[in-house]
């Protein structure tokens, strides 16, 4: 899945809550206008997004992040392709290169939760 | 400092090794017994340390004599200190045993000397051995991650990360947040609060009320005294604030151009709906620390002799549960000042009046509850 899809690659946004502070971090990527297109577009095209994490919405009990122990950071990834949510210790390599990658390439803001 | 060998890293100590050290082993071989025996929970950091390589003492070294270079700790009381070297590997290297001279490196000892604070908490006021009330060795790791702007309980260690130094300093630099990382530990062998939505704020509730107990505890303050701040002094001069959060005042720690407003709630009214961090627990916890705060300062003299004692014996007691909300913590609390103060005492009214204050009635409701999600 090298050509770009009608509409494009859109954007891809990842958000850090949570740690001992309750922070929130977002870091936001317009795919198809950065310079990693070609690379990071592919493969976010190629995530397993319905099979990963926490589906959308309300997060249930049975459900929720069971992080192991407290404090760590919980991430939100979403795309047009889909939206997952990860505690810091449970994303699988792939997201985590994911998360990296973007964050090198963009500048975080921080927002008010809720 | 007494100079320690490691077991090279692709010696792999074998679990029996371990037991047998532990169990055996304290009396020749004190730093590796309370180390092996630390070692023993089968969890992701003890196995990442048995694959890094047990640190120990060899007989060589044991003909030294260490009892010499430090005062022997009190019963109880062992903590090891890890240094992971700015890796995301738990828990690194062990840079400091109990009994051992501070070492150059601030963090280390500040850790070191913050646990033990908790420790003396919990063991003097509340008479309770370490984590599991079992005398467990108290494992800390510094150094976490490259500017980590955190710190965490994985569960087992206390970890801490050394900041951005543009927002964040090094997080044991306050001892307020390494109380609340060990009572993290305390909660967790206790009632447990599940860590999502109102559970989830109420363990980090407690993590702050024993945090700050901690601190007060430390400094012989009285409640009216202290500043009822989480995490004072870990900003950078660069940021406009006093901490992470107000106990007193949740929603004013900071207000700073790049960080924003303090976002926690005071009250049940403002109680924030959020699917982020695990539901909103390091926000909506505001709500209860200032019920807390506000009964301590009312009752006045040291809060670990007031309403200390009450949040403890809850947490610790038979009717809480994983999923216990506000609403029924709160009940708990004014159940539990009734039985040890008196019904009507200074305590009893002072904890019944904070929760009113923030919306919590004495009838059970949780005003403004239901917009929750939780
Ligand atoms: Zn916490």
């Amino acid at each position: 899945m090298n050509e770009k899809p009608a509409g494009g690659f859109g954007h891809l946004l990842v958000e850090r809550s949570g740690g001992i502070g309750g922070m929130l971090l977002v870091w936001e990527v317009d795919i198809d206008a950065s310079t990693r297109r070609d690379e990071l577009g592919p493969r976010i095209a190629e995530l397993p997004w319905s099979d990963s994490g926490q589906s959308d919405g309300v997060v249930q009990s049975d459900d929720a992040p069971q992080a192991t122990g407290a404090d760590r950071f919980a991430y939100l990834i979403e795309s047009r392709y889909g939206r997952v949510r990860f505690g810091e210790t449970q994303m699988p390599p792939e997201w985590k290169r994911l998360v990296d990658d973007v964050r090198e390439v963009a500048e975080p803001q921080r927002r008010q939760p809720g | 400092m007494v100079s320690q060998s490691v077991v090279p890293f692709h010696s792999v100590v074998p679990p029996y090794l371990l037991d047998a050290i532990a169990e055996r082993g304290a009396e020749r071989f004190p730093k590796a017994a309370a180390a092996a025996a630390s070692c023993r929970m089968s969890d992701e950091s003890c196995r990442n340390l048995r694959l890094a390589g047990l640190r120990y003492t060899p007989p060589a070294d044991l003909g030294r004599d260490e009892s010499a270079l430090a005062p022997p700790a009190p019963a109880g009381l062992q903590r090891l200190v890890h240094d992971a070297q700015n890796t995301e590997v738990l828990p690194g290297e062990l840079v400091r045993s109990e009994g051992e001279e501070p070492v150059d490196d601030e963090p280390v000892n500040e850790a070191y000397d913050g646990l033990g604070a908790s420790y003396a908490l919990f063991s003097e006021v509340f008479g309770r051995d370490s984590l599991d009330g079992a005398g467990m060795p108290l494992m800390a790791s510094v150094h976490y991650g490259k500017d980590y702007d955190n710190a965490f309980f994985d569960g087992r260690l206390m970890v801490f990360g050394d900041g951005d130094d543009e927002v964040f300093t090094g997080f044991t630099g306050s001892l307020s947040i390494i109380g609340h990382e060990l009572s993290h530990g305390v909660i967790s062998h206790t009632a447990d609060l599940e860590y999502l939505g109102q559970p989830g704020a109420l363990n980090e509730h407690c993590a702050d009320v024993f945090g700050a107990l901690t601190q007060q505890h430390d400094a012989g303050q009285n409640a009216e005294d202290a500043d009822w701040l989480i995490g004072a002094g870990i900003f950078t001069p660069e940021v406009t604030g006093r901490a992470l959060r107000s106990m007193i005042e949740p929603g004013t720690a900071y207000d700073d151009d790049v960080l924003g407003k303090d976002p926690q709630p005071a009250h049940m009214d403002d109680f924030v709906t959020t699917d982020s961090d695990n539901g909103g627990v390091h926000l909506n916890s505001g709500i209860p620390n200032r019920a807390l705060a506000l009964a301590a300062i009312a009752v006045g003299g040291p809060a670990w002799e007031s309403v200390g004692q009450v949040w403890y014996s809850v947490l610790t007691g038979a009717e809480i549960t994983q999923r216990t909300d506000f609403a029924e913590f709160a009940e708990l609390t004014i159940a539990e000042a009734a039985d040890q103060f008196g019904a009507g005492s200074d305590v009893h009214d002072a904890i019944v009046s904070g929760w009113e204050t923030v919306g919590i009635s004495h009838a059970g409701s949780a005003r403004g509850n239901q917009g929750s999600s939780w």
